[in-house]
Order: structure tokens, then sequence, then C-alpha cells
């Protein structure tokens, strides 16, 4: 803790340049993993993923530099969860593209944090017709193979149907 | 001449999807004005899985039933490999020669529900202690334990 924490800089897909502490970025394993390559922290690191712009890691900085302070203090798991909710809630373009960021970064916290949303949104989706709706999906079933489908899940039941 | 008849590859159930692609434009613009899930992880399928493997028996059938690519990827067999393990449904009774003679995870998934269903018809019949006292004495999980109530669709 007590050696110096030299500043990185990223860059990010749309040609940002961020700086962030040490500490923080090697929160990602690929950060970490190109900075060790170098072994030169004043080298720039780009990211060369599409998920990776401005916007989007400049949340997940957020959510690393909130952590980072979480562990640090030894915070309640009551005000890390509050955290954690919060951070969840946001448009869905923005939650995909931090999963796919996080995907990319190798974040396991974050990535997991975001797909739990995702599967939480899917679960609150009662009826297929539900899912449609919220994920903008177009049906292209036609009856006979809405049928074939039911018979495929048996531990279902069709409550129209009877 | 004989002619031999060759058993359908399962396989071939599995690729009910894909050909959907036949969007005429105002149905492409109208996909346009939300961000759609699929397109955003045709990326990368991994991260997708992530997501559905966070999902119970139940919701991943809601999955099936939206539309054929999802029901490609909810009949992934990775996902019911997960759920043949741990469910009380599967966990004691799958063996790797059962789930072959089954034709995969998520059918060997399907045909205990079924014979689940088809005991809950019998008993449904008589008087539910019944029910509930042989399936105890016989050390076998309840119904309801197992899949839960039937689930409305």
């Amino acid at each position: 803790m007590s050696e110096a924490d030299p500043e990185i800089t990223l860059e990010t897909y749309d040609k940002h340049q961020i700086k962030i502490p040490k500490s923080i970025a090697t929160r990602s394993a690929i950060i970490n993993m190109m900075i060790e390559d170098t072994g030169d922290v004043n080298e720039v690191v780009p990211l060369a993923d599409k998920s990776c712009t401005l916007n989007i890691m400049n949340r997940v900085i957020e959510y690393l530099k909130k952590h980072a302070e979480f562990d640090n203090t030894g915070a309640d798991d009551e005000v890390i969860n509050e955290f954690d909710k919060e951070f969840q809630e946001q448009s869905d373009e923005i939650i995909f593209q931090t999963i796919l960021a996080a995907n990319f970064l190798d974040i396991k916290n974050l990535l997991e944090l975001m797909c739990k949303k995702v599967a939480d949104e899917i679960k609150k989706c009662k009826t297929p017709d539900d899912i449609r709706d919220r994920f903008n999906i177009r049906k292209d079933y036609t009856p006979e193979e809405v049928e074939e489908v039911k018979r495929a899940h048996p531990w279902i039941y069709d409550k129209n149907a009877k | 001449m004989v002619v031999e008849s060759f058993p359908v590859p399962i396989a071939i159930e599995y690729d009910i999807a894909v050909q959907g692609g036949k969007a005429n434009s105002s149905d492409r613009k109208q996909a346009r004005k939300r961000p759609s899930i699929e397109e955003l992880f045709t990326r990368d399928r991994d991260v997708l899985f992530t997501v559905l493997g966070l999902l119970d028996p139940a919701t991943l059938a809601r999955v099936s039933l939206a539309s054929r690519s999802w029901n490609a990827l909810g009949s992934e067999e990775r996902l019911w490999e997960i759920h043949c393990r741990v469910e009380p449904l599967c966990r004691n009774s799958w063996t790797p020669q059962t789930i072959v003679k089954n034709g995969g995870w998520k059918k060997f998934y399907a045909n205990r529900a079924k014979e689940a269903k088809l005991v809950q018809e019998l008993f449904n019949e008589r008087d539910v202690v019944t029910f509930r006292d042989l399936w105890l004495t016989t050390g076998e999980i309840l119904w309801e334990n197992v899949i839960g109530p039937l689930i409305p669709i």
C-alpha cells in the first residue's frame, strides 16, 4: 500500500485519453497484463474493443474506483449492494456495452453484476410475448412451430390450452 | 435393392433457427429503435451464455418460445448440462449413457419432466395426502419440490 501509485494513461476506442491510478487500472486483468508486458507505466494502454468508448470507460472506472474504496475501507455489504444496485439501473444500450467492456477487460465482478441485471430483466417477463416486447424481438414462429416448441418443454403448461 | 433408412440426426431439430432474416425494411427500422440484445451479443456469444446461464428452466422455456433464434440459444446443451446436474428432477438420475440415449442434456431434462408430469396427473385424481405419503415414503422428492407447481406461460 505504501508504494507509489503511478498514473496510467488509457486510450479509449474512440481515441480519448483517460488517466487513472495504476492500482485502479490493474483491477482489470487485461490492463494489468498489458502494463506488465511493456513494463513501462508511461506507455499509453490502447483499448481495442469497440465497447470501450469514453462514455462506457468512465462508467467502468467509476465502478472500479468505488469498489477499490469499498475494499480499502472494508465497507458493509449493504453499502456495496446499494451502490451495485444503482449502478445496474441504466438503459439497455449502456448495460449491454458495459457487459461487453467488462468481458473484454476481464473484470469478473462487473461482468457478473451486469449479466445478472439482464437475467433479472428476462426473469421479470412472465410470457414469451413479454420477452419479445422487452427485448424487441420479432416473432418469426408459425403456429405449428410454437406447438412443437411447447412440446419440447414439458415442464411448462399452456394456461390457454386448458 | 435394399433401401436403408437412416435415423434422423438429432442436430436437425436444433437447426430450426437462423432462417429468420427476411425482415422487410420497415421491420428493420422498427428493430433499430431499441438496442436488440441479439444484435449486441452476436459479437460475443459467450457473454450471452453467461446471461442465459443465470436463468432457471421455466424462464429458459419462455426464452425458447420467443423466437427461432432465441430457441436455438435456449437449446444450447451446456445450459442444460448445468440444470441436469443440479436440479432435483435430474441430478440423481443422469448418467453419461442416459444422456446419449435421450439425445442430449435438454432432451433428457424434457423427458424427465414429462415422466414427472405423468406421475402428477396420475396422483392428481387421488387425494393429496396419498400423493405426499407415497413420494415421501419411497424416498422420492415431492413433485412441488421437483420442478415446482406447473408454470403457466
